[in-house]
C-alpha cells in the first residue's frame, strides 16, 4: 500500500513538475495570406512565445526581445544597456566560447540595442534547433562574464561610437540634437552613451544590469521557420521550464517639460554638404495622434514621393531628404531633415527649407494621401514576407507595445487618417517648438 | 560609325531581337508581388570613357518618368497601385526591380501600360539630365564624408587605372557627361539583350500579372521560360594590363583628426574566380572574414583585443580577378596594438596556409548548409539574387547542388590554404590607411618598410587619377 501511495505521489510531482514547466495556449493569431501565429506563455517565469512555422524553408529564426534600452539606463552609466547586448555573446555556464558554436551553426547571429529595447537574433538550419534553444536559454540566466571579457568588450565599443559618433558627421548630428531636445528624459542620450561613461563602467555594474533587467518575464521570444511546435514546445519546457519571473519595479523615468520656444545650434564637423535636421517631440505608440504623425512626416518627405523630396531634391537645392516619426514608449522626436547639394551654404538650405514647408498644405490632396496609404501598406506586408524581419517585428513590437501585431493593427489606424487629420498634425508642428541643428563644414573639410 | 548606320543597328536591336526571358519563381503567400529582371549588361559595355557614369546619369533618368510623364507624375501612375520601381547597374550586369500589392478584382492593366510607356521612352531631356548631373556630384562629394567607402572607392579607382587599364572619372567631368550616351547604352545594350534572367517572389496564383509586367518590358514576342535552362556564362571583357603583378603599396589618404584610422588590405592576383575555385574562395572567405564572430581576423583583432568595431572583407573579385581584401576600424588611440596583431595574422594566413590547416573547429562540413540556406531564404530578394549570380558570374552549375543536402558537401582543407597562399604570392599587395600622414608613415616604417609610400592629401582624392 505503501508502495501504491508513494507511487501516486511519484505521479503527481512528475505531473506537478511538468504542468509547471509547460507552455501554455493562449490564442491563434490570423495575419494576411493565410499565415497564423501561435501565441504561449509560461506561467512560472513570465515568459511570452510565439511561434510561425514555415515548413520547407531550411532554417528557423528565433528571436530573443527584452524589455530594456538606454531608457532604463541611470545618469551616469549611460551606453550600459547597448554594452550589455555585446556581453550577451559571451560564455554561459554550459557553453563555453559561444562564438565557436555560432561558427559551426553556419548561420548568422546578432543583436541591436534602442531607446527601449534590446533585441536578440539568430537565424540557423533546423538541424541545430535544440542546441541553439539550450544555448538561448542559458544566456538568458546564466552568462558567465569575466572582467578580461568586459574590457575586452568595451574596446569593441568604444570603436563602435568613434565609427559612428565621432568620425561621421551626421553621428555627430544625432548626437547634438537629442541632447539639446531633452532635458531630462534618457532619450537625451544616445544608446551608445557618454565615452567618460563607458569608461568607468566596471563588470560589477554589467552584473547588476543582468540580474535587474535579463528576466524572462521581461522577455519574449518570437520562432520563425523550419520546425514544428510541438517539439519546440517541448524544447522551451526542456531549457526554460525551471525559470522563475523576478520582481519588477518600473523605474520612475521624468517627463520632459513642454517646449516654450525654439532650440537652435550650428555645429562643424567634417563635412562636404551642410544640413538642417528639425526635431519635434513626437507621440508614444499609445497616442491617437500617432498614426497621423507617421503619415504627415512620409508625406513630407518620402523620396520619390514626398512633397520636400520634389521641392527640394528635384529642385537641386538638397541632395536628400528623410524623416521619422515612429512611435515610442515615452514621447521621443519625430524628426525632418535635408542634405544641401555641394555648393549650397547653410544659410540658403534653411531659408529654403523653411520656405519650401509652408507649401505643403496646398500640396496635400486626398489621391496623395491614399496612395501613400498604399505603400504604408505594401511596406507591411513585405516585412510579413521575411523570416528575419516578420521574426524581429514580432519581438520588436511585443516588448515596446505589449502587442506583438501592433504595426499589423496599426494599419487600420493609418486607413482611417483623413486629411484634415494631417493637416493638424502639421499645423501642431510650430506650437510643438522645434529643436533644429544646422550642421555645416568645420575648417577640416575639403 | 556614323549616325546612319548607328540609327540602323538601334532600330534592328529594338523591332527584331526576340528575348528569351527565364524565371525563378519563389511562390509566397503574402500578396506582394516582386519581380527582378537581371540583363546580362553594365556599365563595362559602355563603349567609352567615363563609361560607369555614363550609366549613373542613365540610372538617374530612367528614374526621372517619361517623355511626357515627368518623375511627378509618372510616381503618382505608380502609387495608384502602391507599386515600387528601381532600377541598378553594376559593371556586368543591369536589373529593373518591380514590386506592387495585389488585390482581387484590381485591374492592374494601366499600371503595364505605365511601364510599358516608361521602358519604350524614358525621360531623355536636358533638363533631367542637368538635374542629374547635380545630383552625381553631391554623390561624389558625399563619398568624402564617410572614411571606409572613401577608401574602397580609391582603391577601387586605383586599380582600374593601373592594373586593368581603364579610364577613371573625376569630380571636374561630370559637367561634360552626355545624355546621348547614356541613351545608347539603354537602346542598343539594355533593351536589345537577348536574353533575361528573372527571379520573381509572389503568390502562386499571379502568372498573369508577372507576364503582363515582362510584356510590358520585353514586348509580346517574349518567349518566357519557367524552365531553368543552361547557359553559358558571360565572358568578362576586362583583362589585366600586366602578367606579373608584384607591387607592394603603402597608400595613406591624409586627413587628419580621425578618432579611428580606417585600414584596408588587399592583394590582387592574375588567377581568375571562376568554377573551378569559387567553393575554396567561399570557405576561405568564411573561415577568414565573413564566418561570424570566430572568423579568425574578426575573433582575434576584436574579439580577443577589442581592437575594432568591424574587420571584414570587402570584395570577393576584381573584375574576376581573384583577391584577398579586409576592412577594419581600429582606434587611432591603439593603432599600434591593431597592426601588430594585423602584421602576425597575415603570415600564416596567406603566406604559409598555416591557419587554414590548423584551424581545429568542425567548420567545414556545416558551413554550406548555414550558407545556402541563408542565402535562399533571406529577405525576398534570394531568387532575384540567384538569377544574378547565374546570370553573370558563375553560371547555372554553381548551384547544381542547390536541392541536394548540404551537409554532404565538402572540400579539402589544402585546396583552400592553396587557394589563398597562390593569391599572395603573385598577387600586387596594398595597404591604405586614411588618418594623419605622419602618423601612418611610422606604421608603414615600422610593420611594411618594403611598401613603396603614396600619400594622397585630402583635398586631392576626389581628382585622383
Amino acid at each position: 500500500m505503501q508502495k501504491i501511495i508513494f507511487g501516486f505521489l511519484l505521479l503527481f510531482m512528475v505531473s506537478a513538475c511538468t504542468s509547471e514547466t509547460e507552455f501554455k495556449k493562449i490564442k491563434k493569431h490570423s495575419l494576411i495570406g493565410g499565415m497564423e501565429v501561435n501565441e504561449y506563455f509560461h506561467e512560472k517565469s513570465g515568459l511570452q512565445v510565439f511561434m510561425h512555422p514555415k515548413p520547407g524553408i531550411k532554417q528557423i529564426v528565433y528571436v530573443t526581445a527584452f524589455r530594456v534600452g538606454s531608457r532604463h539606463e541611470e545618469p551616469g552609466k549611460t551606453g550600459l544597456a547597448h554594452l550589455f547586448e555585446h556581453m550577451m555573446f559571451k560564455d554561459t555556464k554550459n557553453f563555453k566560447n559561444p562564438n565557436l558554436l555560432h561558427t559551426r551553426w553556419g548561420g548568422y547571429i546578432n543583436a541591436y540595442t534602442s531607446f527601449d529595447l534590446t533585441l536578440y537574433i539568430e537565424s540557423f538550419a533546423k538541424s541545430v534547433f535544440e542546441e541553439v534553444v539550450a544555448y538561448e536559454a542559458d544566456r538568458m540566466r546564466n552568462l558567465q562574464m569575466t572582467e578580461k571579457m568586459y574590457k575586452t568588450e568595451r574596446g569593441a565599443v568604444v570603436s563602435e561610437r568613434k565609427r559612428g559618433y565621432e568620425d561621421r558627421a551626421t553621428g555627430k548630428l544625432y548626437w547634438e540634437l537629442f541632447k539639446l531636445a531633452f532635458d531630462k528624459h534618457p532619450y537625451k542620450t544616445l544608446p551608445i552613451g557618454h565615452q567618460k561613461d563607458l569608461d568607468a563602467s566596471t563588470l560589477a555594474d554589467a552584473n547588476a544590469f543582468y540580474k535587474k533587467f535579463y528576466a524572462p518575464n521581461r522577455a519574449v521570444i518570437i520562432i520563425v521557420g523550419d520546425f514544428k511546435e510541438k517539439q519546440a514546445l517541448k524544447l522551451l519546457s526542456k531549457n526554460y521550464g525551471k525559470f522563475e519571473k523576478e520582481e519588477w519595479i518600473e523605474p520612475v523615468i521624468p517627463a520632459e517639460p513642454k517646449r516654450t520656444k525654439l532650440r537652435r545650434k550650428e555645429i562643424a564637423a567634417q563635412t562636404q554638404t551642410v544640413y538642417v535636421a528639425d526635431a519635434h517631440l513626437g507621440y508614444t505608440f499609445e497616442q491617437s495622434e500617432l498614426p497621423s504623425e507617421v503619415l504627415m512626416c512620409d508625406l513630407l518627405t518620402s523620396p520619390g514621393n514626398g512633397y520636400l523630396y520634389f521641392a527640394l531634391v528635384e529642385k537641386g537645392i538638397a541632395k536628400s531628404v528623410g524623416g521619422d516619426c515612429t512611435g515610442s514608449v515615452d514621447p521621443n522626436l519625430s524628426l525632418i531633415y535635408a542634405q544641401g547639394n555641394p555648393g549650397v551654404s547653410k544659410d540658403k538650405l534653411e531659408k529654403e527649407y523653411l520656405a519650401a514647408l509652408k507649401g505643403f498644405p496646398a500640396w496635400l490632396d486626398e489621391k496623395k494621401l491614399r496612395r501613400l496609404k498604399k505603400y504604408y501598406l505594401a511596406n507591411r506586408w513585405e516585412k510579413l514576407r521575411s523570416p528575419t524581419s516578420l521574426a524581429t517585428e514580432l519581438g520588436d513590437s511585443a516588448v515596446t507595445t505589449g502587442d506583438p501585431f501592433y504595426s499589423f493593427n496599426f494599419l487600420k489606424k493609418i486607413d482611417t487618417v483623413s486629411l484634415t487629420d494631417i493637416k493638424l498634425r502639421f499645423n501642431s508642428m510650430s506650437s510643438r517648438n522645434p529643436t533644429r541643428i544646422i550642421l555645416k563644414p568645420n575648417k577640416g573639410s575639403k | 560609325m556614323n549616325n546612319f548606320f548607328r540609327l540602323i543597328i538601334i532600330l534592328f536591336s529594338i523591332n527584331f531581337s526576340i528575348a528569351q526571358v527565364n524565371v525563378d519563381w519563389e511562390a509566397d503567400p503574402v500578396p506582394l508581388l516582386s519581380i527582378e529582371v537581371v540583363f546580362p549588361v553594365g556599365t563595362l559595355d559602355v563603349a567609352t570613357k567615363q563609361s560607369n557614369y555614363h550609366v549613373n546619369l542613365l540610372s538617374h533618368i530612367l528614374r526621372s518618368g517619361t517623355i511626357d510623364l515627368n518623375k511627378e507624375k509618372f510616381n503618382e501612375g505608380l502609387g495608384d497601385f502602391g507599386a515600387s520601381l528601381g532600377t541598378s547597374f553594376s559593371e556586368f550586369s543591369s536589373s529593373v526591380t518591380f514590386s506592387f500589392p495585389v488585390s482581387d478584382g484590381e485591374n492592374y492593366q494601366p499600371l503595364f501600360d505605365l511601364i510599358k510607356k516608361w521602358w519604350s521612352s524614358p525621360r531623355f531631356i536636358a533638363a533631367e539630365s542637368e538635374l542629374a548631373k547635380t545630383k552625381i556630384k553631391a554623390s561624389i562629394k558625399s563619398q568624402l564624408d564617410s572614411d571606409p567607402k572613401l577608401q574602397l572607392a580609391f582603391l577601387k579607382k586605383y586599380l582600374r587605372k593601373n592594373l586593368f587599364g581603364l579610364d577613371n572619372f573625376k569630380y571636374s567631368q561630370v559637367d561634360s557627361l552626355k545624355l546621348e550616351l547614356a541613351k545608347t547604352f539603354f537602346e542598343t545594350k539594355i533593351k536589345s539583350s537577348t536574353k533575361a534572367w528573372v527571379g520573381v517572389i509572389g503568390p502562386k496564383n499571379s502568372k498573369a500579372l508577372v507576364e503582363g509586367f515582362l510584356k510590358a518590358i520585353f514586348g509580346e514576342q517574349a518567349t518566357i521560360n519557367y524552365q531553368i535552362t543552361k547557359d553559358k556564362i558571360i565572358n568578362n571583357k576586362v583583362k589585366l594590363v600586366t602578367d606579373k603583378l608584384t607591387e607592394k603599396l603603402f597608400i595613406n589618404i591624409d586627413k587628419p583628426d580621425r578618432a579611428q584610422i580606417i585600414t584596408t588590405v588587399a592583394a590582387i592576383s592574375p588567377s581568375k574566380y571562376n568554377i573551378n575555385n569559387y567553393v575554396q574562395r567561399d570557405f576561405a572567405d568564411s573561415l577568414y572574414f565573413s564566418g561570424g564572430f570566430n572568423a579568425v581576423f574578426f575573433d582575434e583583432i576584436r574579439e580577443k583585443k577589442g581592437l575594432a568595431y568591424y574587420v571584414q572583407s570587402v570584395w570577393d573579385r576584381m573584375y574576376d580577378q581573384n583577391m584577398i581584401s579586409l576592412i577594419f576600424n581600429p582606434q587611432a588611440s591603439r593603432i599600434d596594438e591593431a597592426f601588430e596583431v594585423l602584421t602576425k595574422l597575415l603570415v600564416p594566413a596567406f603566406k604559409t596556409g598555416e591557419t587554414v590547416k590548423n584551424f581545429k573547429q568542425p567548420r567545414w562540413e556545416k558551413f554550406w548548409q548555414g550558407f545556402v540556406n541563408s542565402a535562399l531564404m533571406s529577405d525576398g530578394t534570394a531568387m532575384a539574387r540567384l538569377a544574378k549570380r547565374k546570370a553573370v558570374v558563375l553560371g547555372q552549375n554553381s548551384y547544381k547542388n542547390i536541392n541536394s543536402d548540404p551537409m554532404k558537401w565538402s572540400t579539402d582543407r589544402k585546396k583552400v590554404s592553396d587557394y589563398y597562399v597562390n593569391i599572395w604570392k603573385n598577387s600586387s599587395k596594398f595597404i591604405l590607411t586614411l588618418g594623419n600622414f605622419k602618423e601612418t608613415k611610422k606604421l608603414q616604417s615600422k610593420f611594411f618598410a618594403d611598401y613603396k609610400v603614396i600619400n594622397i592629401p585630402f583635398k586631392d582624392v576626389v581628382e585622383y587619377d
